[in-house]
């Protein structure tokens, strides 16, 4: 317990007054002593609260990005007469959409219980922690007698990216269907282990498919046996390279180059894995410097398994390059050949002349080693660099300019090597609309 | 500087002004005119008439309010306030003086040129209020910088408010018992001092207040000490 820098001197004065006041025999002395030393007393005497504690829940630890969380609080406050001030120390990401972390609860004796509930919304993907609510209480007048502490346990909130509907995608993809996509299927290739259904037999189906039990039941008139028919093995496949390095985390933190790779790769991984293509991905430059492998699957789950990737992904400097990615995950890329999506910036690949271009080369390097998986039909293992502009703002203008001449070297550059270079302004247009004007080429 | 803190800043204002007025007139009119030995607010009043106010009062007012902000800019808030203080109060000491039961400055063969038949109560009723606002100024004070604290920390206007009045309702009840328990002592003191016959020569009213000062003293450091030590 401390006192404030005044209270030793109305102590002071007190003193003085007293001292004055028998040594003249002075009763208003006397009298302004005895006031000031009654107010000192009195002042010293009345405690602040103690026994503070903080019951603390969240509506959920699990979210959609912009999704609003309720934190509750439940604050008990002991005896003793004064202010308590409750706060709950958020990550910088978080918006409070309702009510106030910092709460103020005054209080007379006697016990109190408040409620000192608030909303927020995470704007950014991610694992967020929210660490104990500390408390102070202060005592009245000024005197430093407080205390302080924290209490409820932290919580932890797991924000996950939002990825926008393919349906409209879908309706493409079905206005448009045609045969090319039917000849992904394989009819006599490999298959998984995974059952499909029972079937009549058909010729060349392997005798270890017939279900005995199932052909004694059947009443067919044409007495063919029954056939399990396992889940074929899905010919597409697709990988997925996505740049986070911190070059792509510029700009607006909601909408930045590195939050539309997020929500490009999303909508990517939905849109071939409910057409039954395998994913596999790969993320490079985050914060680890060892890159993040989602090994290659064809089920739905695989999309859950994709996004508790990238909600945990954070930009990291750019040590990794392409050739290396390449080369990590080679033993997929030649077993899948799979159709290649690398989405990145391409302005940020440019080298300025009279600068090496050794980070551009590996890069074009990267590229033609992944072109040269392509199959012999040419259909499958296209390699596709998907270019996410940085935002524009009014200050940036002139500076995007640049950018856009340098994207335009870099992609045509990348052509030549073999690749398409789809140029995604997310400032214009959504992903989706990209991928709807590209639907027939993309499947 | 926010609205709110312009208000604490504005009544700070207003409640030296007023002190310092208070301190102004409670100047002795005898010590000025050398004659009448009796204290009249509309004597008072009347010394300050319209040109005296522009050629002295305003002036001195003014300065002083200049003196207590340039402090507090400086930053040197603390000392501001004291210097008020003994601004506020040093007027008063004649009149105060005036009371005197011990009579040193006959000792000393020295002579305040104070009537000694002043009132007791209305000497001591202009101290004790003068007293009372420097408390209330010293907690406005401290309201104006806990409220830029609170401010800097976030904390909501209307809970700031709030905490203002919270703290203003405790000072008015903090003010209001200190000087129901002055009262009563005093009470006390003079109930036992009008037995003149009890203790001949000496004055019970000076050794009961005393005493009781005393007390309070002791028991007011024991805290503080207690305090200290955790």
């Amino acid at each position: 317990m401390r006192f404030g820098p005044a209270h030793p001197s109305w102590i002071a004065l007190s003193l003085v007054l007293l001292f004055l006041g028998l040594a003249m025999g002075n009763a208003i002395l006397l009298t302004g002593a005895v006031f000031v030393l009654l107010t000192v007393v009195l002042t010293t005497t009345i405690a602040p609260p103690r026994d503070v504690s903080v019951e603390r829940s969240i509506s959920r630890t699990s979210c959609w990005i912009g999704d609003i969380v309720t934190v509750n609080r439940q604050v008990a406050l002991g005896p003793g007469i004064g202010s308590v001030i409750v706060h709950d120390l958020l990550p910088p990401e978080t918006q409070i959409v309702s009510g106030s972390n910092l709460r103020l609860v005054r209080k007379w004796r006697g016990a109190k219980s408040v409620d000192l509930s608030y909303l927020i919304r995470f704007p950014k993907r991610g694992t967020f922690t929210l660490e104990e609510a500390t408390w102070e209480s202060q005592a009245p007048f000024g005197i430093n007698r407080g205390a302080s502490g924290s209490d409820g346990k932290s919580i932890e909130i797991s924000v996950v990216p939002r990825f926008r509907s393919i349906k409209r995608l879908n309706e493409v993809r079905a206005a448009r269907k045609n045969l090319r996509y039917q000849d992904y299927l394989s009819k006599t290739g490999a298959t998984t282990e995974e059952f499909r259904e029972i079937r009549p037999y058909q010729p060349g189906d392997p005798i270890k498919w017939i279900n005995w039990k199932a052909s004694a039941r059947s009443s067919r008139t044409d007495n063919l046996p029954m056939v399990n028919e396992p889940e074929p093995e899905t010919k597409k496949a697709v990988w997925m390279f996505l740049d986070i390095a911190d070059y792509m985390d510029v700009g607006s933190p909601i909408s930045n180059p590195l939050e539309n790779t997020v929500e490009a790769s999303g909508t990517l991984a939905q849109y071939y894995l409910s057409s039954g293509s395998t994913l596999g991905a790969y993320a490079y430059n985050n914060s680890t410097g060892l890159g993040e492998l989602l090994s290659p699957e064809a089920r739905m789950s695989q999309f859950d398994r994709l996004v508790k990737m990238l909600t945990g992904l954070r930009p990291g400097p750019p040590d990794q390059d392409l050739l290396q990615c390449v080369e990590r995950c080679k033993s997929f890329l030649f077993r899948l050949r799979p159709d290649v999506f690398i989405i990145t910036r391409l302005d940020a690949l440019y080298s300025m002349p009279g600068e090496g271009a050794g980070s551009f080369e590996r890069f074009r390097a990267a590229v033609r080693k992944l072109t040269s998986l392509r199959s012999q039909s040419r259909q499958l293992g296209r390699v596709r660099v998907v270019h996410v502009e940085a935002q524009e703002d009014s200050s940036m203008s002139q500076g995007l300019g640049l950018a856009r001449w340098e994207t335009r070297v870099v992609a045509r550059d990348l052509r030549d090597a073999g690749a398409d270079v789809i140029e995604w302004e997310p400032a214009r247009e959504e992903f989706m609309s990209v991928l709807v004007r590209h639907v027939g080429v993309f499947r | 500087m926010g609205v709110r803190e312009l208000r604490y800043a504005t009544a700070e204002t207003v409640l030296l002004v007023a002190l310092l007025l208070l301190s102004v007139l409670s100047i002795p009119d005898t010590i000025i005119t050398d004659g009448q030995p009796s204290f009249s607010w509309s004597e008072q009043l009347a010394r300050f008439v319209p040109n005296q106010v522009f050629r002295d009062l305003l002036p001195s007012v003014s300065v002083c309010l200049v003196l207590y902000w340039a402090l507090h800019l400086l930053g040197r808030a603390h000392i501001s306030f004291w210097l008020m203080a003994l601004i506020v109060l040093l007027p008063q000491s004649a009149a105060i003086f005036s009371h005197n039961q011990i009579g040193w400055d006959q000792f000393f063969a020295f002579e305040f040129g104070i009537p000694g038949d002043r009132p007791l109560l209305k000497d001591t009723a202009i101290f004790l209020l003068s007293l009372v606002g420097l408390v209330a100024l010293n907690r406005v004070v401290g309201l104006r910088l806990l409220d830029r604290r609170m401010r800097r920390q976030g904390i909501d206007e209307a809970e700031g408010i709030g905490a203002a009045r919270f703290e203003l309702s405790l000072l008015g009840g903090l003010v209001a018992a200190a000087l129901l328990l002055t009262s009563v002592m005093m009470g006390l003191s003079a109930f036992l001092g009008s037995f003149d016959g009890v203790l001949e020569g000496s004055s019970w009213t000076v050794v009961i207040i005393g005493g009781g000062a005393s007390l309070l003293l002791a028991f007011g450091l024991a805290l503080w000490y207690r305090a200290s030590k955790g």
